[in-house]
C-alpha cells in the first residue's frame, strides 16, 4: 500500500476502495439479474382448431409434392398390390412408371392437381398390367373414388350441420346434391381440414347448397369461412392423406 | 497517522454503505415485476422464484383456450357461444321463451362451473416454483379442462344437455332427442368413412375390404357425445382412436396379412383414448342399444323418442 502511495492520499484510498466495490457490485448485481426470475415463454397452446390453414396456394403455383412424392407413389403400389395382384417385374416397372409421373408433376412437365394427376397415375400403372389386371384395377379405381367422394360428402355436411343445425331430410338432400357434382379439389380441402382440426369448407356454388336451406341458415353459410382455393387448378397435394393414411415403413419394404 | 486512519475508516465506512445501497436494490430489482398480490417474498437465494401472475394466468388461458377465436374476453365469448346455441336450437325447434330463459339459465351454470375450474387451476398453479416440470405440469393439469372447452360445454352430461333432455321428455316433443340423434349417428358415419378413407391409402384396401371395415367400425365403434360444435379431427380421431379397441378377430379377416401386420404397426402407435378424452364418446349407445346400459338415463330419453 505504501508503495502506491495511497496511505499519503486516504481520500484517494477510499474513493479506490468505493470504486472497487462499487465495480463488484455492479458485475454481481449484473450476474444476478441474468439469474432472476424471468418466467420461460407460455407453452404455445394449438388446439386443433386452430392449425394450419387450408391449402391457399394459388394456382400458379407448382404442386406441393416434395418430400412426400415418395408417399404418393407408395400408396399407389400398395393399391395396385392388393386389387391386380401383379408379378414382381410387372410392381418394379409400375413403381418407376408411377415415380416418373409424379417427378413430371413435380417439375410442372406432366398434370399436378387435383383433377388430373390421379386419373394420369392410373393410366400409367394399366400400361403395365395385362387387360384382365386392368379391368379389375380400373373398376377399384372407380370405387375408390366414389368412397372418397362419399366419405368427403359427409364430413362436409357434418361441418356444415354444426353451424347450420340441419334436420336429417335436409343433410340427405344436401347429400345428393353434392354426391352429384363433387370435385376432386373439394376432396382435398374437406381431408386438409379434417387433418389440421379446421371447419373451413370449399366455396360450393349456392345452387348445390341454396335451395335446401331456410333463409337464416343460408345468411350463416354465407358467413362462414371457406377455402380460397381454385377448384379447377388446385395442386394435388400429399399432406391430405396425414399421419392416418401414410404407409408404414414395413410395408413400403415388402 | 490519526488522520489517516480516520480517512481509511471513513473511506471503508463509505463502500460498506454502497454495498448495502446497492445490495438492496439489486434485491428489489429481482422482485419489482412480481405483482402478486399478497406480500413482496423475500426469498433467499435457495428459494424457488415464483412465477408472475399474470405469466401464469396467460400460460393458463393459453393452453386451455387458445387463440381459437375467443380473443381477450374468453367469458364473453363463451357466453355468445351458448346463446348462439339456443338461437340453433329454436331455428330448428318451435321453443317457447320460457323454455330458452331454462336453457340460458343451466348454459350460464354450466359456463361459469368451468370458468371457475380455470381460476382455480389459476391459483394453484401461482403458488408452484417455474422449472420445466412445472410448466409440463400447467399443460397435464389444463388438457381435462381443454379437452372439455374442445368437446363442448354443453354436452349431455352438462346442466344444460339435462335440461334439454328433460324437455325433450315432458316439455317438447320428442323431436330434440331424435334430432340429435340423427345428428350424432350421421357425424360418427363421417367419422366412420373418413377412417376407412385413410386406412385405405395406408393399407391399400380394396373396395370389399373397405365395405367390411366400414361396417366393423360402425357396429364397435361410438359417436363423440356431445351437444355442441366438436372439432373435425376429434370425430375422426375418436374412431381411429377407438379401433385399439375393437377385437383383433373381428379385424384380422378382413386384411391379408401384410396388411395386418402394417395396421398392428399403424394401431400401435396410434392415440389412445385418453383418460380426459373417454367421456366423449357417447356412453348412451345410440348407436346400438346395449342392455348393460339400460340404466343410463339419457338412453332412455332417447327410448322414449323413438317410442
Amino acid at each position: 500500500v505504501k508503495r502506491i502511495g495511497i496511505h499519503r492520499r486516504p481520500d484517494r484510498k477510499a474513493r479506490w476502495c468505493a470504486l472497487c466495490v462499487f465495480a463488484a457490485l455492479t458485475l454481481s448485481t449484473g450476474l444476478h439479474g441474468a439469474e432472476s426470475p424471468e418466467p420461460p415463454p407460455p407453452p404455445e397452446a394449438q388446439l386443433p382448431g386452430q392449425a394450419a390453414s387450408t391449402d391457399r396456394k394459388p394456382d400458379n403455383q407448382p404442386a406441393r409434392f416434395k418430400g412426400d412424392a415418395e408417399t404418393l407413389v407408395q400408396v399407389e403400389c400398395l393399391f395396385v398390390k392388393k386389387v391386380s395382384a401383379p408379378t414382381a417385374e410387372q410392381m418394379r416397372a409400375i413403381e418407376a412408371e408411377l415415380k416418373a409421373c409424379v417427378r413430371d408433376a413435380e417439375t410442372g412437365a406432366g398434370p399436378s392437381t387435383c383433377n388430373l394427376l390421379p386419373s394420369r397415375m392410373a393410366e400409367r400403372v394399366a400400361k403395365h398390367l395385362s387387360n384382365e389386371q386392368v379391368g379389375r384395377y380400373r373398376a377399384e379405381v372407380k370405387k375408390r373414388m366414389l368412397q372418397e367422394c362419399e366419405a368427403c360428402v359427409d364430413t362436409a355436411i357434418a361441418l356444415l350441420d354444426q353451424k347450420l343445425d340441419l334436420s336429417d331430410s335436409q343433410r340427405n338432400s344436401l347429400a345428393g346434391s353434392f354426391t352429384a357434382n363433387w370435385k376432386p379439389a373439394w376432396s382435398q380441402i374437406i381431408e386438409l381440414a379434417v387433418q389440421n382440426g379446421q371447419d373451413a369448407l370449399p366455396n360450393f356454388p349456392d345452387h348445390l347448397i341454396a335451395p335446401y336451406l331456410k333463409t337464416e341458415q343460408l345468411r350463416v353459410w354465407r358467413r362462414m369461412p371457406k377455402s380460397r382455393s381454385v377448384d379447377d387448378d388446385l395442386p394435388y397435394n400429399v399432406e391430405r392423406i396425414g399421419p392416418t393414411g401414410t404407409p408404414v415403413e414395413s410395408i413400403k419394404n415388402q | 497517522m490519526t488522520g489517516h486512519k480516520t480517512c481509511e475508516r471513513r473511506g471503508w465506512l463509505f463502500a460498506a454503505t454502497l454495498l448495502a445501497i446497492v445490495s438492496a436494490s439489486s434485491n428489489v430489482r429481482a422482485w419489482d415485476d412480481d405483482d402478486l398480490s399478497e406480500p413482496k417474498v423475500k426469498a433467499s437465494r435457495n428459494e424457488t422464484p415464483r412465477l408472475r401472475a399474470q405469466d401464469v394466468d396467460r400460460a393458463v388461458e393459453n393452453v386451455i383456450f387458445g387463440d381459437n377465436g375467443l380473443g381477450s374476453s374468453h367469458e364473453q365469448k363463451l357466453r355468445e357461444r351458448l346463446r348462439a346455441r339456443i338461437q340453433q336450437l329454436s331455428r330448428s325447434h318451435s321453443v317457447s321463451n320460457e323454455q330458452e330463459g331454462k336453457l340460458l339459465l343451466a348454459g350460464e351454470g354450466d359456463l361459469r362451473r368451468f370458468l371457475d375450474r380455470v381460476e382455480e387451476l389459476k391459483g394453484r398453479i401461482r403458488s408452484v416454483s417455474r422449472d420445466q416440470i412445472e410448466w409440463n405440469r400447467i399443460l397435464r393439469d389444463a388438457q381435462p379442462l381443454q379437452t372439455q372447452l374442445r368437446a363442448g360445454l354443453f354436452d349431455r352430461n352438462s346442466l344444460f344437455g339435462k335440461t334439454l333432455a328433460k324437455m325433450g321428455g315432458s316439455e317438447q316433443p320428442a323431436s330434440f332427442v331424435r334430432t340429435e340423434t340423427d345428428r350424432s349417428r350421421f357425424q360418427h358415419r363421417a367419422a366412420v368413412n373418413m377412417t376407412v378413407l385413410r386406412l385405405s391409402t395406408a393399407l391399400g384396401l380394396s373396395d370389399e375390404q373397405r365395405t367390411r371395415l366400414k361396417a366393423v367400425l360402425l357396429e364397435e365403434t361410438r359417436p363423440v357425445r356431445s351437444l355442441s360444435v366438436v372439432p373435425t379431427d376429434l370425430y375422426s380421431n375418436s374412431v381411429y382412436a377407438q379401433l385399439r379397441l375393437v377385437s383383433e378377430a373381428k379385424l384380422k379377416t378382413l386384411f391379408e396379412p401384410w396388411q395386418w401386420q402394417a395396421l398392428r404397426i399403424k394401431l400401435a402407435s396410434a392415440p389412445k383414448p385418453r383418460e380426459d378424452a373417454r367421456g366423449l364418446i357417447e356412453e348412451a349407445a345410440t348407436i346400438r342399444e346395449r342392455p348393460a346400459l339400460r340404466r343410463i338415463g339419457m338412453r332412455r330419453a332417447v327410448l322414449r323418442a323413438s317410442r
